[in-house]
């Protein structure tokens, strides 16, 4: 019977879990920054202090000949030779300049006296890439800094840019979904071999989709360890994980403990949240199938060093195995097919198994049998049970006399508004001397009193606290000798 | 893909031998209670109370922990029978 229970509140669990997968793209927005004096600054300078040499701006690229940022109201640039950099490392080079309509200045730098009223302020950037013209495609995002003229005030303002498009504001204009902005490695990219590298990614995630535990998976393997013999492609990866503590935009940044052999890498970037069914899977071997709760995923790939001609033989030979794992729709017409036929896709589909149409399988497992009467009912009591709607709390009223029957009054009680609004002003009111609230102060109590509670349990029950199962040896041998 | 078609065979084989029996889309109504809505609309307070008061996500963590173990302790009786500890 307990048993049972069980079941079915795994069986919850499981069907919860299913995946939710969604397409990562960006829309966009228009960046209009309105007064005040701007300067652009390389994030890693601490608290938006000013880099030698001038201003700098985070991550960015150059692909069509000039970046345009327009400022309305007054607004000013303070620009002098700018940095670009991308994750650390820095990748271009080259001068801001300043263009201001009726002649108001040739130069805007350090000039916001002659910038009132609504005049238009246009900075572009003039630089470009040291001794190549190649230009990577991705996106970027840019950090603008807030300045009271020479006295950098630390307040900036992020948004992303694509290169192509309108660049997006934060505040202004998110992403309409959670979404993988850009990743370093830049896809397509070759990276040094000599020195660590720089892993990183900046993502958006909508509140919505954001839980406790959420975290960003960056996973990358070398196309030729696909020759390896091992019991799951899982291990040929080396993951890292980076937790995301808050919605909106997060940036995240770390070298590898040593280089990296040269060779082609596949990168696969995921914002997951947590899940315990991942955990078990990644446990057991099955990473492959641990995509529950993703939110968004991106592949791409990079080139440590420079090839060997080994490297491009095996890369072009595995090829077709990266693409079968990244794909889901490679059907067994490259088997049966005169036309589709693909014999690496053929065997692969014997013998590596995909997520994809598992899943489909098994979801029509349960949308099929598990749904015919009397097992039905548990089946469709479980899709109620594991349900994430919300709704709110009911409200109720009271109607009560006032001296006589006729004269009534109504009280109406709002339980949402009761529970929420009360839950947020305690929250509102620091402890005394600190900055902690009531739920920063008794959470961790409330979790350390329900993980003692689960520990005695636990050692309760595996320590025969209800008087030893009936197959126990100790326990049984007791019981015949009267001892129990 | 051959597990696929394992499942796909034990789907189509079990999906067509109980063909005959209703299919379940909703709980019934029992004495006029419909069950199916007021589950569901009890189970969505219930998830907008857990987003409002946060004990109750530990709670429901903790619980499910512990059916976790009790899980592990079902799988571990399957395989090893009497030998399985408690």
């Amino acid at each position: 019977m307990r048993y049972s229970k069980t079941l079915s509140i795994l069986a919850v669990v499981l069907f919860s879990a299913l995946p939710s997968l969604a397409a990562a793209a960006p829309t966009n927005g228009t960046i209009t920054f309105s007064g005040g004096n701007y300067s652009v600054f390389n994030q890693t300078q601490a608290n938006g202090a000013r880099g030698s040499g001038g201003s700098r701006m985070r991550a960015g690229q150059y692909p069509n000949g000039t970046t345009t940022i327009q400022l309305t109201n007054g607004g000013h640039f303070n620009t002098a030779s700018s940095t670009w950099t991308a994750f650390g490392s820095t990748v271009w080079v080259g001068n801001w300049g300043c263009t201001a309509p009726s002649s108001v200045e040739a130069d805007c730098n350090y000039d916001a006296s002659a910038h009132t009223g609504s005049l238009t302020d246009i900075a572009h950037y003039a630089g470009g890439h040291p001794g190549t013209t190649t230009v990577p495609v991705a996106g970027y995002y840019y950090q603008l800094y807030y300045d009271t003229l020479d006295a950098p005030t630390g307040v900036y303002y992020e948004f992303y840019w694509d290169g192509i498009g309108t660049p997006i504001q934060e505040g202004a204009a998110p992403p309409s979904q959670t979404t993988i902005i850009s990743v370093a490695p830049i896809n397509n990219t070759t990276v040094s071999s000599s020195s660590p590298v720089v892993l990183g990614g900046y993502v958006y995630v909508l509140p919505d989709d954001f839980s406790d535990g959420m975290y960003l998976e960056m996973k990358y393997a070398r196309y030729s360890d696909y020759q390896a013999a091992v019991a799951s492609p899982e291990l040929l990866y080396t993951t890292y994980t980076f937790p995301i503590t808050a919605s909106g935009f997060s940036t995240f940044s770390t070298t590898t403990p040593s280089t990296l052999r040269g060779g082609q890498y596949t990168m696969t970037s995921t914002i997951k949240s947590a899940s315990m069914l991942n955990g078990v899977l990644n446990f057991f071997g099955f990473g492959q199938f641990a995509n529950f709760g993703t939110k968004t995923s991106t592949t791409t790939q990079f080139v440590v060093g420079e090839l060997s001609g080994y490297d491009k033989l095996v890369a072009s030979t595995t090829q077709a195995i990266a693409d079968y794992m990244a794909s889901s729709t490679i059907s067994f017409a490259s088997c049966t097919s005169w036309t589709s036929f693909d014999l690496p896709n053929c065997l692969n589909l014997l013998f590596v198994p995909q997520a994809a149409p598992i899943a489909a399988a098994l979801d029509n497992f349960k949308n099929e049998f598990l749904s015919y009467a009397p097992w039905g009912y548990l089946t469709r009591t479980v899709a109620i049970l594991s349900n994430t709607a919300s709704s709110s709390l009911p409200t109720f009223s009271v109607t009560f006399p006032l001296g006589s029957a006729a004269d009534l009054d109504t009280m109406t009680f709002d339980m949402q508004d009761m529970i929420a609004g009360g839950g947020t002003l305690l929250n509102s009111i620091p402890a005394r001397g600190m900055s902690l609230n009531i739920q920063d102060i008794l959470q961790p109590l409330v979790r350390l009193f329900i993980a003692l509670t689960l520990v005695v349990i636990i050692v309760r029950d595996l320590s025969h606290g209800h008087g030893g199962g009936k197959h126990n040896f100790h326990a049984s041998a007791a019981r015949k000798k009267g001892h129990v | 893909m051959i597990w696929y078609y394992v499942i796909l065979f034990i789907t189509t084989t079990l999906s067509a031998a109980f063909s005959w029996l209703p299919k379940i889309t909703t709980l019934p109504t029992i004495l006029g209670v419909d069950i199916d809505g007021q589950l569901s609309s009890g189970m969505a307070s219930f998830y907008g109370f857990a987003n409002v008061f946060w004990p109750i996500k530990d709670v429901f963590l903790g619980a499910l922990v512990l059916f976790a173990y009790y899980g592990i302790k079902m799988i571990l009786r399957f395989f090893l029978g009497h030998r399985a500890p408690a």
